[in-house]
């Protein structure tokens, strides 16, 4: 059984020119103590995604499922009980913190409410998650308002939140993109620390391949085009060896700290694979893809299994190159 | 709460305005508090007495029943600025509870509440208090102040709503939800402290304007004359023929300039609130 | 480029101080830098570190109540200090134009781009011949940036992507003409594509407008992709300055950058070792004594905490303000 299912669900959000689609029957699993990480660039529907396994957003057709049981359908205990085992991290640390409550009034609440631990007692448990977050575990610093954190300060208390309830699951979505460069691997570190000591799964939501791979070394990624799932496999096995050409995109895409590497890279233009809306009819992809055939444009590829666990939804998932490729082999 | 009070201090002292605004406030309870037991009005007049001018006796004269006119203005501070008070609690309370709550859990509540708002946004206030007024016809405090906060509460519940509105969304509320915290923490905690300057302010001018209308309730006459008050005072002026006279000059003018300067004490120290509220720029 | 070439811009030993008195905070302090004409110059540091500050400082638009308490900034030879405000207002039409950070957020929502740019031609009347040539040459940057014009000149702000909207308010800063063109975060907030979409369309405009860039940025990976030279700074003060390749692969560097590129997670080398910097960037008003960068740096010895590292530059003008890998420079070369 596992943790979560997302099970064929699909959703759109309505506009003036009609509904605009966000997620388009998509299929996931993730285990207990599993990674999984969700890959595409904005607007793809990925943070949607995350806003139904926390219970923020219902799906319009489908089920999220925690538990084996649908999350739609969940009230009283049972309900309470889903909330304290997913928790989330957000991206934006400074939207992510009342600015009126301080540290304690910001952790405290929660664990009492659900509780783990009696009130006279709060404070020393707050005092113990502040050192376990990395963070000065004094009254002082109880005290303080998020105003007077940096931001790296208030990411660690926005863990220290999702961590305090013991979640089983935490979804988090894209937690160092708004960070310094410096504080990034600390997060991460931080993040995955709780992994080893807990039993615990990420949901983990990036556009950045770079900081995927560092995450969810021996976990799974999923890449997202326009609300589809496009490809599913091992971490590595899909950064090393896409099957499907949107991911190709994506990696080629990132900058790499390397001047001359990057010079190398410079004459794969790539502008004329970022615009293209997607298609309604065929292949979603179709519109940008550098290897389209006629079939593609005729019918949608499903998602299919290559090897073992690794899937793709493209036709010709073996003219993708491999990574090695864009180590300057052009 | 010491170092709430060592923020004012430092607020106020920072700003003169706001400081002196404040200063009046205080000076103007002090007087309701103990103002009374300090002046008697007599419950008879000295007809012998009336339209004194000023004197060491009677600093600022007399009334046509004899009556001093400052006594009076001392006595009659705590009737006005209690009803204000109650009133603005009254509209402050009820407008924060049905904007926090239709704003934030929206869905028929909300449908529900706004189209009472709008009922009472579209009925001109003040004829309605003056018409409710003159039907009961009563001067105890707290049913004066209920009926002046008839309508008071609509504009603020509006507001309050729509700021709950705009902050449900925000990471920080999301993130009280999914922890599960239970609706009075996310109401109580979360939301009413980041509209607590907006409420503030309002709750100061809510008071302003109570006053107004009570005083114009006594003015025209439809809450009974009984007891001192300084809309009863401009009330007894004016029939007394204040405005074609010049004898009546003070007994008129006393009163008002007495509510133009609390009023303008609260506008004055209501700029300091903002900066009261704001976590930002409170602590240093 | 030659070493002999006049710099287009110079940043002379400039401080830039907020607040007044020993309580000042010095958010840049004694920086220099020249670009040379056709440099691409990237100022990087973390959250803090003065370079969106300095990027200001280079039109004199520092946000008050910031104020140059010494040195100063030049472009072509002229300190912009001495200018009257109109020779300041020219210059910021004409010669040195900037896309702040939040660019993408700067058009107003209720008016068409097509009547923001009108407006700004219609206020600039001298630059172009006639109207119709100065939105010829909109249309032209447009197609520079790749966007399709028609379009762009009907659109309200909200109808555009937010990589779409950052490549208007480029070409919007060089409707005018202007020789140098600093931007502030130029991909900071865009996702890996439109990030890349920049990146392209920033070296096709430096290379077909014979612009001199400056840019400001966190961002070591976009550094590398894009810059010529380099200006690393951390807590107000420059620690290192040098080509993009002594940057990255010279073996003397300062620790801190050191650090940075390898805080870096990469998908592409397998064997790149990934380590985070422990502590954190000191606060501008509590300053360690000595070198700002010891209480996190792995080589610090007993000299980094007592006394500020001076930048001290090779043959080859590559600059790094470190007492310990300075003085393995000052051995080599007697050597």
């Amino acid at each position: 059984m596992s943790l979560v299912e997302v099970d064929n669900v699909s959703h759109w959000y309505p506009t003036t020119a009609g509904d605009r689609p966000v997620l388009d029957q998509v299929n996931l699993s993730l285990e207990h103590d599993d990674i999984l990480a969700v890959v595409g660039e904005s607007g793809c529907g990925k943070t949607t995604l995350g806003r139904m396994v926390v219970g923020e957003d219902a799906p319009a057709q489908g089920r999220i499922r925690f538990d084996d049981r649908d999350v739609a359908g969940l009230r009283g205990k049972d309900f309470k009980a889903y909330r304290r085992a997913v928790q989330v991290v957000h991206q934006d640390p400074y939207a992510s913190l009342n600015p009126g409550l301080t540290i304690e009034d910001t952790l405290g609440p929660a664990i009492v409410h659900h509780g783990l631990v009696r009130r006279r007692e709060l404070q020393g448990e707050l005092i113990r998650i502040l050192a376990e977050v990395g963070l000065d575990a004094t009254r002082a610093f109880l005290r303080r308002y998020p105003h007077q954190l940096s931001g790296g300060q208030r990411q660690r208390v926005a863990i220290a939140r999702a961590m305090s309830l013991r979640p089983r699951l935490v979804v988090a979505d894209e937690p160092t993109s708004m960070l310094d460069v410096s504080m990034r691997l600390a997060i991460l570190d931080l993040l995955l620390s709780f992994r080893e000591q807990r039993q615990l799964a990420y949901l983990f939501i990036s556009h950045d391949f770079g900081v995927v791979r560092y995450f969810s070394q021996a976990g799974r990624i999923v890449v997202m085009f326009y609300g589809v799932l496009v490809e599913e496999g091992p971490a590595e096995q899909v950064i090393q060896h896409p099957r499907h050409p949107y991911t190709y995109l994506l990696l080629q895409a990132i900058p790499v700290p390397d001047p001359g590497l990057a010079r190398r890279r410079r004459r794969a233009a790539i502008e004329e694979h970022t615009e293209g809306a997607p298609a309604a009819v065929g292949c979603i992809f179709q519109n940008r893809c550098p290897f389209v055939e006629p079939q593609c444009r005729s019918s949608r590829p499903p998602l299919t299994e290559l090897t073992d666990g690794h899937r793709s939804a493209c036709f010709f998932p073996d003219r993708v190159p491999d990574v090695d490729h864009l180590l300057g082999a052009y | 709460m010491r170092e709430f009070f060592r923020d004012l201090w430092r607020i106020l002292w920072a700003d003169k305005s706001a400081l002196t605004g404040a200063v009046l406030i205080v000076c103007y309870v002090l007087v309701a508090i103990f103002g009374p037991l300090f002046v008697h009005l007599s419950s008879f007049g000295h007809q012998s007495a009336a339209y004194l001018t000023p004197s060491w006796h009677h600093p600022l004269g007399t009334d046509s029943l004899g009556q001093g006119i400052a006594t009076e203005l001392i006595v009659g501070t705590r009737p006005i600025m209690e009803v204000g008070l109650l009133a603005a609690i009254i509209t402050t309370f009820v407008g924060v509870a049905i904007g926090l709550l239709t704003g934030y859990l929206g869905g028929w509540v909300d449908i529900v509440a706004m189209r009472i708002v709008d009922i009472a946004l579209t009925i001109p206030g003040l004829p309605l208090i003056i018409v409710i007024a003159a039907v009961i016809h009563s001067s105890n405090p707290f049913v004066l102040a209920a009926i002046l906060s008839v309508t008071g509460w609509a504009g603020l519940a509006r507001a309050v709503r729509s700021q709950a509105i705009s902050l449900r969304t925000i990471d920080f509320m999301a993130a009280a939800r999914i922890q599960g915290l239970p609706l009075r923490n996310i109401v109580g905690r979360q939301l009413l402290p980041n509209v607590g300057p907006y409420v503030a302010i309002h709750f100061l001018l809510g008071i302003t304007g109570a006053i107004y209308a009570e005083v114009g309730l006594f003015l025209l006459g439809v809450a009974p004359l009984s007891g001192t008050n300084w809309g009863i005072m401009i009330n007894l002026a004016m029939s007394q023929g204040a405005l074609y006279t010049t004898k009546s000059m003070l007994y008129l003018l006393c009163p008002m300039a007495a509510i133009v300067i609390l009023q303008v004490a609260f506008v004055f120290f209501s700029r300091a609130l903002d900066s009261l509220f704001n976590p930002r720029l409170r602590v240093q | 480029m030659t070493v002999t070439s006049e710099p287009v811009l110079s940043v002379n030993d400039l401080t830039v101080a907020f607040g007044a008195g020993p309580g000042a905070i010095k958010a840049v302090e004694q920086v220099s830098l020249q670009v040379a004409p056709g440099d691409i110059y990237a100022v990087v540091g973390e959250s803090g570190c003065g370079k969106s500050t300095l990027a200001y400082s280079m039109l004199d638009v520092i946000p008050p109540p910031g104020r140059v308490t010494s040195g100063d900034v030049q472009v072509r030879g002229r300190a912009l200090g001495s200018m009257s405000r109109s020779e300041l207002n020219q210059l910021r039409s004409a010669e040195v134009s900037m896309v702040f950070q939040a660019a993408m957020n700067s058009f107003n929502p209720v008016t068409t781009i097509g009547r923001q740019v009108e407006d700004l031609l219609e206020a600039h009347n001298r630059v172009f011949d006639s109207a119709a040539s100065g939105r010829a040459y909109f249309d032209e940057l447009l197609g520079m940036v790749r966007l399709p014009t028609e379009r762009i000149w009907r659109s309200y702000e909200h109808q555009l992507s937010g990589g779409m909207k950052q490549r208007v308010a480029i070409a919007v800063a060089l409707l005018l003409h202007p020789s140098i063109l600093i931007l502030d975060e130029p991909t900071t907030a865009l996702d890996v594509l439109n990030q890349r979409l920049v990146l392209d369309v920033l070296r096709n405009l430096h290379a077909s407008l014979g612009l001199s860039v400056v840019f400001v940025t966190h961002d070591l990976a976009v550094v590398a992709e894009l810059a010529s030279r380099v200006a690393v700074m951390y807590a107000g003060r420059l620690v290192e300055s040098g080509t993009v390749d002594e940057i990255f692969t010279d073996e003397r560097r300062h620790p801190y950058v050191a650090a940075l590129i390898s805080a870096i997670p990469s998908v592409l080398a397998e064997g790149l070792q990934v380590r985070p910097i422990a502590g954190q960037v000191p606060n501008l008003a509590e300053l360690p004594a000595g070198c700002r960068f010891a209480p996190r740096c792995p080589l610090a010895r007993a000299i980094c905490r007592e006394a500020e590292p001076p930048l001290v530059a090779d043959r080859t003008g590559h600059a790094v303000a470190c007492h310990v890998v300075n003085e393995k420079l000052v051995e080599g070369t007697v050597q």
